[in-house]
């Protein structure tokens, strides 16, 4: 059960990553930052390792 | 017509790049999901699988086979481990070698050879090891999965802030909750770890197991190294075969400690009859002090830094610029499994297991250990 609670949870993280990714404007930086952390959370929601 | 924001468009562009890592490291990542090929030699009479003694292990990442090698002249029975810490290779390559090259001529001798299997599916985080190692054979070279100290994480996760030792009430670092050699005697409604940590239990307990070794290896600078860490009704085992090979290699014995629990020469020593032992061996690629980590350190455990380490006193074994080779570290594991099996009559009530015709230890160093692997298919 925690199993999915904690994937819940690196869900929300990635939804929340992609979508700042979208509305940040002008800060490629950032962008990239967060794309990288997409990798990361997307990896671990689709239990990848 | 509208223009599209150009941060849009780098986000987009950002997200596409995403996708294909993901994509590109699932490749990767579920390569290490196939289990190398081991081909079972003519010794092997049966190949069992361990969800047999846990039927709830069938079907996860936890289940293994069980290689069954049965003389068919009645003796004892010895039980070997490999792979309990995938990340110490030459603990699963003599297991291996014993699957593909080993005859008993009496007694039944049992082999798992990837004991935490999920453990074989992933590497550590934050230890740059390699993936894979090759050995050459003489058909070629065969690749290897080089795995994790513990459990795969998508198989058992998340882990506790800390481990609690179900028998003992132990306490220990979550990350530990893992480690199968910190689950003995196990559960049959615990993790996947202390699953299969009751299948072998009980694979001990249902069979008669007289003997169990499990085969490690240690970082060289570590003090237990280049040893035989026995339970202490198998000290007597540890003593005679430590004699029996001393006259090729220095190995010490050890009693393991009373208050240390979940490992399997304290905890199948406690509750089971078979004589339990583990043994270690001195493998630079686990090691603090290494430097580049490749597959070429694995296989040739030849390192500058341990070198240097060794001029100051700072390992515990003898290391110069040859390094401690794979082959050399399954030497020691089999020729010390070999002399456990010649001494079994004078500890288990006269009851013997022949492990047949084995290679010596000077043989297997200058052989490699590739020489007694069947050639890649």
């Amino acid at each position: 059960m925690l199993k999915y609670v904690y994937l819940a949870i690196a869900a929300f993280l990635l939804v929340l990553v992609v979508v700042s990714m979208f509305r940040k404007k002008k800060d490629v930086f950032f962008q990239i930052d967060a794309a990288v952390i997409a990798v990361v959370l997307l990896l671990r929601v689709l239990l990848i390792r | 017509m509208k223009k599209i924001p150009v941060h849009i468009i780098t986000a987009s562009i950002l997200s596409l790049l995403a996708i294909c890592a993901v994509v590109y490291l699932a490749v990767v990542f579920g390569a290490a999901r196939k289990a190398e090929p081991i081909y079972p030699g003519e010794g092997v009479t049966q190949v069992r699988m361990l969800s047999e003694w846990c039927p709830s292990l069938k079907g996860t990442a936890g289940d293994t086979e069980v290689y069954v090698l049965d003389s068919g002249t009645p003796g004892a029975s010895m039980l070997v481990l490999g792979g309990t810490h995938p990340n110490e290779p030459a603990g699963y390559l003599s297991a291996v070698m014993l699957v593909e090259y080993c005859r008993p001529s009496c007694g039944i001798l049992y082999v798992i050879p990837r004991s935490n299997n999920s453990g074989f599916t992933c590497t550590d985080p934050l230890e740059a090891s390699p993936m894979t190692f090759g050995i050459e054979t003489a058909g070629g070279v065969r690749t290897f999965r080089f795995g994790s100290r513990a459990t795969n994480p998508v198989d058992q996760w998340p882990d506790s802030e800390v481990y609690i030792h179900a028998s003992s009430g132990q306490i220990l670092s979550g990350s530990e909750t893992r480690n199968l050699n910190r689950a003995y005697p196990g559960r049959e409604d615990g993790t996947l770890t202390e699953k299969v940590a009751f299948a072998i239990t009980e694979l001990i307990k249902n069979n008669y197991i007289d003997i169990t070794v499990d085969l490690h290896e240690a970082s060289p600078e570590y003090t237990t190294v280049n040893a035989i860490v026995a339970h202490e009704d198998a000290l007597s085992l540890a003593f005679l075969t430590m004699w029996d090979v001393e006259e090729s290699f220095r190995i010490s014995a050890d009693e393991s400690p009373r208050n240390l629990h979940g490992l399997t020469h304290r905890e199948l020593g406690d509750f089971t009859d078979t004589l339990a032992l583990l043994m270690e061996t001195a493998n630079p690629s686990q090691g603090r002090l290494r430097g580049r980590t490749d597959a070429n350190l694995v296989v040739s455990g030849q390192d500058k830094f341990y070198v240097r380490a060794a001029s100051y006193d700072a390992v515990t074994v003898p290391y110069d610029e040859r390094g401690i080779s794979i082959s050399e570290r399954c030497a020691r594991h089999v020729s010390c499994l070999a002399a456990m099996a010649e001494m079994s009559p004078f500890v288990g009530e006269g009851r013997e297991i022949n492990l047949g015709d084995m290679p010596a230890y000077e043989e297997i160093v200058a052989n490699g250990i590739g020489y007694y692997l069947h050639d890649p298919v």
